[in-house]
């Protein structure tokens, strides 16, 4: 028996060593890559020597700057998504917090609608968006790429869910005591919720740092636009110099890996939440 | 335990609408509004820069895209795309959480590692496996290929090869997806009584049966779930083919986003950018009703 | 300081259910009721209609004589304590006690020292820095008991708030609580499921059931006249047993009890007789304390034939299980319940005879009133 244990662990272990090795080589690729002159990328694009460091230079990263605006590319990025998702944080959590908590006329109908507009995504309302921004006068700035995308049906379902599970004695306890709506909801409830409050910054930081489509079709000037649009301009831009590619992509790449491996239980947490409910 | 209301003074009543009304407010204006506009935009012939002034063309627009070949090549890929994908990617999810879900040490190690991908913006993603997909022998792929194979795979173009672009695209989706979904299932397999397992055990069912019998069965909703979400994101399809492939070649990878953004940015066709969203928006919802029927169906008889 | 009055008051649910129908009580300026019934009889829905927390369908509520129907517990300066205390998780001891001071704008200096004196009062100080969390139940509880009494509320009210702790902390928590109450002379309503909290801590108790009130009495008053055999057998433990009987009229004021297989002859005084005359011959209930059963005959005792089906032997008494042949019991599998003193084993026989004083027999009509109340 004892044998057999031990060769189901060896070959647990082997498997998963070898779906690491597939998972981590364009990752290497791009890791080590980043550090090597473009000539030798290439050369070696197709052989092992790609995944192993065999030079280090700072090279292709100085390149990136001079090519194009990555700082700025960097900023517009954490700007934008740090304000949607704080902005996101207070508008979502209220407005759930009215659904599950307060009694008003019409609220569980509004509420149905609210949750139909969760399966829309943004391709389906992109065009007309686009046009009413336009008119707004909205184009090629931080406004645009924010505003639209504070309210979400789907953070609103998340803190829904959440609040209706939160015991009710707490709030209860409070209105006794005295407090109102407002202060139950910031004094009790939300420091109560912080799970929830980490899952839907999460889950919203994550989606707005690699958003493409809109500000593709929205921004036109660098001085305001994403890093996911760098890289594909940057792709675009004559010379193709893949070490230059591969450090701004490690660089893109890096404040959202820091922010996983820092709050790693909350991201696998938060994922694993939305479909455990779902 | 139901919340009973405050007592429904005006004054609640307003503090709660003072609650809900950004929120409200931002999902009308540009969700709500959008979307309705949509709809009715893809009944007309609204295109940008046309001297024609705007007319109600009723199904038209609708009859045009459905006799267009590059759309209905869309359609056609967004549908494979989905039917190689959503199978893969979920088999993958679920092998690698049941390897993970073992009480082995460095399970954590892996778990995190699996996931990474989904932490990767999908534009850098795409061009990274563009030189995966390197043509000519020295490309990356190429050369794995080959030396599984032993010598006997011939070197190919992935990107612009029509017969292998879109198993391209689907592999980068894969690779950059699994790890959001094995997260899910693994939750959903640590969710999974153990006691059922023990009972299973000394009723004398094997590993086989146990598997088919409990965790398959508990399973379900999850599974459902993911299936789900993958299936619409695969709809949602474009960042890839933007950077790697343009639709190309000959409308091999071509998706309804694609078409769309397209339609109104490259040749200024909003209406008829307006309606290839109106029928990505109703498969979408064709798809989810379809879920939810599903999972409801199972919840009744449990 | 206030008196309570609550006057017809009937809650219905939206899903129709009626929880409470024709409710009144008044509770008198610092006094203990206790309101006891089983699960979902509506004794929590009730503290809640007093709380505030929710609307009361019909009916009114008044506290020191004024109408607070539409006024928020705040208003109504009422206080509450839960059956899980709902302390405030994130917040200090003293954080929590402070905290409906500070929703009533209370000056801050005020605020320190009426905490000061409500954790003294309690036993608080040493703990004011932990979070509940760090709490053990006990210690939960005074808590919750001091953020309620911080306010120096007008009523207190209390939801169970022994249910969670163990059997042994129950019982000195239970001595504290009354202790705090009697200092403070708050008005009490105090909600529970076990009837020994009802009859050791009230000054009043109201038994509860199905929405509707069966009784309202002080302890006393409950255990030695129950107005129904609903209270009768809710009340005391193990409470009263009640068994299907029939009366017959002997003239001369006897009256024949016919339990089952066997009859008993009681000599009545003639009040007591003529009371019973007219209930010969239907269908009734009699009702037998466990603490009435006696293995030695007394002055005028009567005597019971039963079959013994267990005992257990606790110490200082003996709870012995019995059947009445021919009352059904065993069909039912409901035995009747004996307390008696010291050890008492069983018969080998399984016959078991007992003694009851005619006195302490209750009589029941088809309805479970208590003809004899």
């Amino acid at each position: 028996m004892k044998g057999r244990q031990h060769i189901r662990k060896l070959s647990v272990y082997l498997l998963l060593t070898a779906f690491a090795f597939v998972f981590l080589v364009p990752v290497a690729m791009m890791l080590f890559g980043s550090f090597k002159p473009d000539d030798q990328v290439l050369a070696q694009a197709g052989r092992l020597g790609s995944l192993f460091p065999t030079e280090f230079s700072w090279l292709n990263y100085q390149d990136v700057f001079a090519r194009v605006p990555f700082a700025r590319y960097l900023f517009n990025s954490a700007f934008i998504s740090l304000c949607i998702v704080a902005g996101g944080l207070l508008v979502n959590s209220l407005a759930a917090y009215a659904f599950a908590r307060l009694q008003w006329p019409g609220r569980d109908w509004v509420f149905l609608v609210v949750v139909a507009l969760m399966i829309i995504p943004l391709e389906a309302i992109a065009v007309p968006l686009f046009y009413e921004v336009t008119l707004l006068g909205w184009r090629d700035t931080y406004w645009v790429q924010i505003i639209p995308f504070i309210a979400n049906a789907f953070s609103i379902y998340l803190f829904y869910s959440f609040f209706l599970g939160l015991p009710g004695e707490l709030e209860e306890a409070a209105r006794v005591d005295g407090a109102g709506p407002w202060r139950i909801f910031f004094r009790i409830v939300a420091p109560n919720a912080k799970p929830v409050f980490a899952t839907v910054a999460i889950l919203n930081f994550l989606t707005q740092w690699g958003a493409l489509l809109w500000p593709l079709m929205v921004t036109h000037s660098e001085a305001v636009r994403p890093l996911p649009l760098g890289i594909a301009t940057f792709y675009s831009l004559p010379p193709l110099q893949w070490g230059d590619i591969f450090a701004f992509g490690v660089m893109m790449v890096t404040p959202v890996l820091l922010v996983f491996v820092l709050f790693q239980r909350w991201f696998v947490q938060g994922v694993a939440t939305t479909g455990v409910k779902g | 335990m139901t919340s009973s209301g405050y007592q429904p003074g005006k004054q609640n009543v307003r503090q709660a609408w003072l609650f809900a009304l950004p929120a409200l407010l931002g999902l009308l204006c540009f969700v709500l509004l959008p979307f309705v506009l949509s709809v009715i935009i893809s009944f007309t012939n609204l295109r940008l820069g046309s001297p024609l002034p705007l007319e109600f063309m009723g199904f038209s627009q609708y009859q045009r895209i459905f006799t267009d070949q590059a759309f209905l090549a869309a359609l056609r890929n967004n549908a494979l795309f989905a039917l190689i994908v959503v199978p893969l990617q979920t088999g993958l999810a679920l092998l690698l959480a049941l390897l993970i879900n073992q009480p082995l040490h460095g399970m954590v190690f892996f778990r995190s590692l699996f996931f990474m991908p989904v932490v990767f913006p999908l534009s850098l993603v795409a061009v990274v496996w563009i030189l995966v997909f390197a043509p000519g022998p020295q490309g990356l792929l190429n050369q794995v290929l080959e030396t599984i194979t032993l010598g006997s795979w011939q070197a190919r173009d992935f990107l612009h090869d029509p017969a292998w672009a879109l198993p391209a695209i689907s592999l980068t989706s894969i690779w950059q997806g699994v790890g959001f979904q094995m997260v899910i299932l693994l939750a959903a397999l640590q969710g999974i009584p153990h006691e059922l397992y023990e009972a299973a055990r000394v009723d004398g069912a094997d590993r086989w049966q146990q598997f088919i019998c409990i965790t398959l069965p508990q399973l379900r909703n999850a599974i459902i779930f993911v299936v789900l979400v993958t299936t619409i994101l695969a709809f949602r399809l474009f960042d890839q083919v933007q950077i790697m492939t343009q639709g190309g070649p000959n409308h091999a990878t071509t998706t309804v986003m694609y078409e769309a953004v397209n339609s109104a940015f490259g040749s200024q066709q909003v209406a008829r950018a307006a309606a290839m969203t109106v029928v990505f928006f109703t498969i979408v919802l064709l798809i989810t009703l379809l879920q939810r029927a599903v999972s409801r169906h199972e919840r009744v008889i449990e | 300081m206030a008196s309570v009055e609550l006057r017809n008051i009937g809650k219905r649910f939206e899903n129709g259910s009626q929880a409470l129908k024709e409710f009144d009580l008044t509770i008198e300026d610092g006094e203990l009721v206790v309101l006891v019934g089983s699960s979902g009889c509506g004794k929590s829905t009730l503290l809640r209609l007093l709380a505030g927390l929710e609307n009361a369908s019909e009916g009114e509520i008044f506290i020191d004589g004024r109408n607070v129907n539409q006024e928020t517990p705040q208003q109504r300066n009422v206080a509450m304590v839960f059956q899980n205390y709902a302390l405030y998780p994130h917040m200090t001891v003293r954080a929590n006690l402070e905290f409906p001071l500070h929703m009533s704008r209370t000056p801050k200096d005020r605020i320190k020292s009426r905490v000061e004196e409500i954790a003294g009062i309690l036993q608080l100080p040493g703990l004011m820095e932990r979070k509940p969390g760090q709490l053990s139940g006990g210690q939960r509880q005074r808590v919750a008991m001091g953020r309620a009494l911080v306010r120096d509320p007008s009523v207190f009210l209390l939801d169970e708030p022994l249910s969670n702790l163990d059997a042994r902390l129950r019982a000195r928590i239970r001595a504290e609580i009354a202790q705090i109450q009697k200092r403070l002379k708050t008005t009490t309503l105090y909600v529970t499921h076990d009837q020994v909290e009802a009859m050791t801590l009230g000054d009043r108790v109201v038994v509860l059931d199905h929405g509707e009130s069966q009784q309202i009495g002080t302890p006393q008053e409950l255990y030695d006249h129950p107005q129904n055999s609903f209270v009768a057998k809710f009340i005391g433990s193990p409470g009263m047993n009640i068994l299907p009987s029939e009366l017959i009229d002997g003239g001369n004021a006897q009256i024949g009890v016919k339990l089952g297989g066997q009859q008993l002859s009681l000599e009545l005084e003639r009040q007591v007789y003529e009371k019973l005359v007219p209930y010969c011959g239907e269908n009734m209930y009699t009702g037998i304390r466990p603490e009435a059963f006696a293995s030695t005959p007394g002055k005028a005792s009567v005597e019971l034939k039963t079959n013994v089906e267990a005992v257990e032997f606790l110490g200082h008494e003996t709870l012995a299980y019995l059947f009445l042949p021919g009352t059904g019991q065993v069909r039912t599998e409901q035995p009747s319940i004996a307390r008696l003193p010291g050890q008492f084993h069983k018969p080998d026989d399984n016959v078991g005879v007992f003694y009851i004083e005619p006195e302490a027999l209750y009589f029941f009509d088809p309805a479970g009133r208590n003809v004899l109340f």
